[in-house]
């Protein structure tokens, strides 16, 4: 018999910021409708209300008491909080950076916005959901505006053929997900989470019911194949490069920032939520080969790159795998000790592994890296001219020399994110690679840390290239410069500062992030 | 936790102790106006520049007269985190803390008594004249926004060094001023010989640093240990016996720091010297037990290391023997920059620094001797180095090594106060020197050869009035006030006796006399060959134009200043400690140095002998009378009258040692420096170039580059094949699963 639950306040307490962004989208589009003048400036101020508003409210749901609403298909926790307020940080920022680069190309719409907006509310539902036929429709959510939005400039060749991808790939990586929930469905006969977690270790433990074992393993495979696509994991991220590279720039600092914040966050609820019954170092194994191959895979692609954008993409693979070794330090038991690479080698005795530690590491990592990213993608597509894009040499290092010449302000916000990116000292990349690595050392995953910090030496060739190319080779002749805007401008200033004050003073984040250690796990 | 409070509300006006709470805006006003001269300055224009930089110090200036009334009155106080006592007439501001690593920690705080009070009105009051004097001596520069700049900041830090309420943050101060040194002496940068002079400061000061650093840390392992000796052996025990007290030091080193300046004033007195051996407890002659790189040693020794490591700091910043070479190269910077930094504030930081320790200081006769040595033979050294020299310049810098010569010697002997004295009157009649040279320079189109100069005495009245009142106090002559400073710290050495070293005393009063002596000579030489006799015919300019109306105002006031510092000095002023009569700076300083005169005269480690110092006076006049008028006599008379015949062999050969500077720049050179960068070329070569740069960053990039270039074809720009890497990466980890893990 089917009873309606009884909803109260609380209930939607976790929702308000995805219900605050998708309002401002039905806004947005009603507007058009409305339309008067040709004037469309006032959108993006309204996407950037919505946004602010939204992390207004997911700030304010950070002190609450983890908790399960509306029957246990949402939580409420600080994880998730604080993920939403990365995400509309993400899309806030990204929308900043649209109004110039899209009037440049007269392309200006509504529906760009709200496809942002309705984006960015799946994403936030995303990260609080419970269960996974919910997870799975706030995925596609999600997905469909980005496929909208990487195929938004249309006519040209690049963006359909980016957007056309993206969706195939997506598509197939969904029906993985798809099938994997599936498969789970039928070992635990549940799609609540905290249920499927408990049922879970009772098929680990109990013998009768070993048979559902193979079937356990293969929907958490397909599952993690599914996340793997979404956060462009080694051997998943094929896509990404071309994708990043088609996509409208704003879309791909979306795309880098929030999109992949979203997927592993909500990657990392699922995990944790139904790995606690699963014995042995399973989780453990498969995701520290992830980050091992992320890691290599990604920093070596990006090396021989001289078109940024592609470069960053790659960039962007590397980083999803430090965040993988945060991600596997969460699932290191306690106790095992096994060496190598992928294993577990403590260096000290009685290091335990800090799982409150290992989230916090995660969700500075996200923060610092949304807020680089998409200030790197900023100043990448305010330099891009229309003419060159076709022949795809719009973003040729050789765009970026001088610029310190022409652009001083602008070089030296590249410089801060290439050197954030690469993770030096005294910017927020660093802080967050070294709380990801440290809780990494503590959990005893030494092996993959020292390839995490070889690696990043390696990124730091690509990187500072960059950075040569601005300072110390001469201007070319007819190097066009980009346009003032004033909203771009006052991204690039925001992440520019936002980078540098994370990376001096990472202390300020201290109290809500030592809350994001609290992850609802069903009870 | 920031105290901060709001200046205009809260703190004034009100009792004098609620003074401290503003402490802080003394050092950010400076601070401020360095960020705003150096960020806007090119676009605030030159007349909003010179005045915001001027505004702040004086500012500053005005706070700094108000703490100096706030520690002159009878109910300021503050209760000492490491004592609980009280500590009269002196403020405190904690800031809270500043960084903790292990057991280490230090505070962000600002301590003022009456010490740094003198300091503070040297720094801001003849910091503020010497930014008015630059207003107009830097009116045609082009880099006026960043002089400013450098010039605030410099006396931010300044202010920060001698403000500090911890050996850490006058650390920050102490490398602070040396970047705005070195960047002010290399100011002109483009000027190739000027910026290695800057460069060649830097380096000399951080060898005094490292000396500096390598002493902090043995004061930190010295006070931790004996802190851990005080809980776990019996004999520490009973240094503890106040049990209230010692808990407060405990908590305040763990709380404040070791470095603090409270925490260090009471270990000084929980330490007794070996002397007191008849009470029970740790002496500083007891062997150090705790795990450590100081086990086996006595108190005594690390503290003796200690502080001749701080000696070599102190050596470095106020250009010591052997580390003096530095100085006189400066001079390549602006003159009214070797005013304030290269003879009024900076290079006395050395000696601040011993008057701040000074009750460390007396608990080692060992270290004390090094200093007063030291100072001596500076003195000595610095004034021969002077006699030569002919740049106007280059014999002012010579004549403050000597002069920080004479203030080293002091503190060696224990009359802290005739040593800070000195400081202060040093500061004003230096300061006028160097600021009248800068106006003869200005005057002459920037001609520093005395021998090109001369006669300028007409034609610059104003600076020859306050270059020759200067001369007269720096020479000691009797009513100015050098005379009574410098011969406070000769009397001084002539009493004291450092036990253990009987002989320190009465070498230090020959050697400084003699310095006064040869003080006296080439300063008469120098004010003689400027301002006497007729202009050189090779002169650059046939007349020199007297400066404007900012320089000449500054030089007035500092030459007044060189006449009224006199009254600090005169002995037998008026009643001090102990019911004698004493000079007014020595009573003033008294509660500032009351700690290290108690275990001074406890532990019997210096001895004041108590005699008139007016026979001595005399002596000394007549020396600094003898000096001058042979100087007088020779280039007046003498040596125009021998023109155009050579001069006797002896004297000769003197001068030509003498304007080499005894070959000491060529002798480092060969033994140091030389040797240093043979090794470092071969090991570039050999390590860097070849091993380093060559095969492991070279080859490693090569191979990674070409691995990446491979893996870059696996990117083919088709949809199906990558599914199919997807699809494959699924397919292997399932198939790892179902066969390995569950088997």
């Amino acid at each position: 018999m089917l009873t309606l639950p009884t909803l109260t306040s609380t209930d939607f307490l976790p929702l308000w910021p995805a219900l605050i962004l998708s309002a401002g989208a039905c806004l947005v589009l009603l507007s058009e409708v409305f339309l008067s003048s040709a004037s469309r400036s006032f959108q993006p101020l309204l996407t950037v209300i919505a946004t602010v508003l939204g992390a207004l409210v997911a700030a304010a749901t950070v002190f609450s008491v983890p908790t399960g609403v509306f029957g246990g298909f949402v939580v409420l926790d600080p994880f998730g909080s604080l993920v939403s307020l990365v995400i509309c940080i993400g899309v806030g920022l990204s929308a900043l950076l649209a109004p110039a680069f899209l009037r440049g190309r007269q392309a200006e719409r509504g529906e760009f916005y709200a496809l942002l907006l309705f984006g960015g509310a799946g994403m936030s539902l995303l990260v609080l959901s419970n269960e996974l036929i919910f997870l799975f429709i706030n995925l596609e959510i999600l997905s469909i505006a980005t496929y909208a939005l990487a195929a938004y400039l249309r006519r040209g060749p690049r963006p359909a053929e980016a957007g056309f991808k993206y969706f195939i790939l997506g598509a197939f990586s969904s029906a993985v997900l798809l099938y994997g929930a599936a498969l789970l469905f039928g070992a635990t006969r549940s799609t609540l989470l905290p249920q499927m977690g408990a049922e879970l270790a009772r098929i680990f433990t109990d013998p009768t019911l070993s048979d559902r074992q193979p079937l356990a393993y293969c929907g958490l495979a397909l599952i993690g194949a599914g996340f793997g696509f979404k956060i462009a994991a080694v051997p998943f991220h094929m896509w990404t490069p071309d994708v990043y590279e088609g996509a409208p720039t704003p879309v791909t600092a979306m795309m880098s920032a929030a999109v992949k914040a979203a997927a592993f966050a909500a990657m990392v609820r699922v995990f944790l939520v139904l790995g606690r019954g699963i014995p042995g170092d399973a989780l453990l194994t498969g995701f520290s080969t992830l980050a091992f191959l992320t890691m290599i895979g990604g920093n070596l692609l990006a090396l021989p790159q001289r078109n940024v954008k592609r470069m960053l993409a790659y960039s962007s693979i590397s980083h999803a795998g430090y965040l993988l070794v945060g991600v596997a330090s969460l699932f290191v038991k306690s106790g095992t000790t096994k060496g190598g690479v992928l294993g577990v080698t403590a260096l000290a005795a009685g290091a335990t592994p800090d799982t409150a530690g290992a989230l916090r590491g995660i969700l500075f990592y996200l923060l610092a890296y949304t807020v680089t990213t998409v200030g790197a993608f900023g100043v990448l597509g305010a330099l891009e001219r229309r003419d060159d894009e076709v022949r795809g040499f719009a973003w040729d290092l050789d765009r970026l020399a001088g610029l310190a010449q022409r652009k001083p302000a602008w070089a030296v916000a590249m410089a801060v994110f290439m050197l954030s990116l690469g993770g030096i000292p005294p910017m927020a990349g660093f802080m967050g690679k070294l709380l990801i690595f440290r809780s990494a050392v503590d959990a005893g995953l030494v092996g993959l840390v020292i390839v995490g910090v070889l690696t990043s030496a390696v990124g730091a060739y690509y990187y500072l290239r960059v950075v040569v190319y601005m300072y110390m080779r001469p201007a070319p002749e007819a190097g066009g410069l980009p346009e003032r805007n004033l909203s771009t401008e006052l991204a690039l200033v925001l992440s520019t500062v936002a980078v540098v004050v994370l990376g001096v003073l990472p202390g300020i984040t201290g109290t809500w992030l030592s809350r994001g250690g609290s992850v609802f796990l069903g009870r | 936790m920031l105290a901060l409070v709001n200046p205009f509300t809260d703190a004034f006006p009100g009792a004098p102790e609620n003074l401290a709470n503003l402490l802080w805006v003394i050092v950010a006003l400076p601070l401020a106006g360095a960020f705003l001269c150096g960020v806007l300055g090119k676009f605030m224009g030159r007349a909003n520049t010179n005045f915001l930089a001027c505004f702040t110090v004086f500012a500053s200036f005005i706070l700094s007269c108000l703490t100096l009334w706030a520690v002159g009155a009878q109910s300021t106080q503050f209760i000492s985190p490491a004592s609980g006592v009280p500590v009269r007439w002196a403020l405190w501001l904690d800031l809270g803390r500043w960084f903790s690593a292990g057991d280490f920690s230090a505070h962000y705080g600002f301590l003022v008594d009456r010490l740094t009070a003198a300091m503070l009105m040297v720094i801001t009051g003849i910091g503020f004249l010497i930014h008015l004097y630059s207003t107009e001596y830097m009116e045609h520069d082009d880099g006026y926004w960043r002089y400013f700049a450098y010039l605030n900041l410099f006396v931010a830090m300044m202010l920060t060094l001698v403000m500090a309420d911890n050996l850490v943050l006058l650390f920050v101060g102490w490398e602070g001023v040396g970047l705005c040194s070195y960047l002010l002496i290399g100011f002109w940068y483009r000027d190739t010989e000027k910026a290695w002079a800057g460069r060649k400061a830097f380096i000399t000061n951080r060898i005094g640093d490292f000396g500096f650093l390598i002493g902090m840390f043995l004061l930190v392992l010295l006070v931790g240990a004996t802190e851990q000796m005080g809980r776990e052996t019996a004999l520490g025990r009973s240094n503890f016996s106040d049990i209230g007290r010692a808990r407060a030091w405990v908590t305040a080193v763990h709380d404040q720091g070791p470095l603090n300046l409270e925490v260090l004033r009471e270990w000084a007195l929980r330490m007794p010297a070996e002397t007191a051996k008849d009470r029970p407890g740790m002496t500083l002659g007891t062997t150090i037990t705790t795990e450590g790189p100081l086990k086996g040693k006595t108190f005594g020794q690390v503290l003796t290391a200690a502080l001749l490591l701080l000696l070599l700091g102190a050596a470095g910043k106020s250009a010591q023997i052997p580390l003096y070479v530095w100085l006189p190269d400066a001079m390549a910077g602006p003159t009214p920059v070797s005013a304030l930094i290269h003879a009024a504030t900076m290079v006395t930081a050395g000696v601040y620094l011993f008057c701040r320790l000074s009750f460390l200081l007396v608990l080692s006769p060992t270290a004390m001797a090094w200093v007063a040595m030291i100072g001596a033979l500076t003195a000595i050294w610095a004034a021969l180095i002077a006699f030569a020299q002919d740049d106007i310049k280059k014999v002012l810098a010579y004549s403050t090594v000597s002069q920080l010569g004479f203030m080293f010697m002091g503190v060696g002997v224990g009359v802290f106060w005739a040593a800070a004295l000195h400081l202060v009157t040093h500061a004003c009649f230096k300061a006028c020197l160097f600021l009248g040279a800068g106006s003869v320079m200005h005057g002459n189109a920037d001609e520093t050869d005395i021998r090109r100069l001369g006669g300028l005495r007409k034609e610059m009245p104003w600076t020859w009035a306050t270059f020759a009142i200067a001369t007269l106090a720096i020479t000691g002559i009797v009513p100015l006030s050098g005379f009574f400073s410098k011969d406070a710290i000769l009397h001084g050495a002539h009493t004291t006796e450092v036990a253990g070293y009987p002989w320190v005393g009465h070498t230090v009063y020959w050697m400084g006399l003699f310095g006064a002596l040869c003080t006296a000579f080439y300063m008469t030489r120098l004010y003689v060959l400027t301002f006497e006799g007729k202009r050189a015919p090779d002169a650059r300019v046939p007349h020199a134009h007297e400066s404007g109306f900012r320089m000449v105002f500054v030089l007035v006031f500092l030459a007044f200043l060189s006449v009224v510092g006199v009254v600090w000095g005169i002995p037998e002023l008026v009643p001090g400690p102990g019911g004698r009569k004493v000079a007014l700076m020595e009573g003033y300083l008294a509660p500032a140095m009351n700690l290290a005169d108690r275990l001074a005269s406890i532990y019997d480690t210096v001895t004041h002998t108590e005699s008139s110092p007016w026979l001595g006076f005399a002596i000394a006049w007549a020396v600094a009378l003898v000096g001058g008028a042979t100087a007088w006599l020779v280039f007046r008379s003498w040596l125009p009258a021998r023109a155009g015949k050579p001069l006797p062999n002896y004297i000769a050969l003197f001068w030509s040692w003498a304007r080499a500077k005894f070959y000491v720049d060529e002798l480092y050179d060969l033994l140091i420096i030389r040797p240093f960068t043979v090794l470092s070329k071969g090991l570039y070569k050999i390590v860097d170039a070849g091993l380093i740069d060559g095969v492991a960053v070279g080859g490693t990039a090569g191979v990674l580059r070409r691995v990446g270039g491979w893996l870059r074809y696996t990117q083919t720009g088709n949809a199906q094949n990558y599914a199919t890497v997807m699809a494959v990466g699924l397919l292997i980890s399932i198939g790892v699963v179902l066969t390995w893990v569950l088997r």
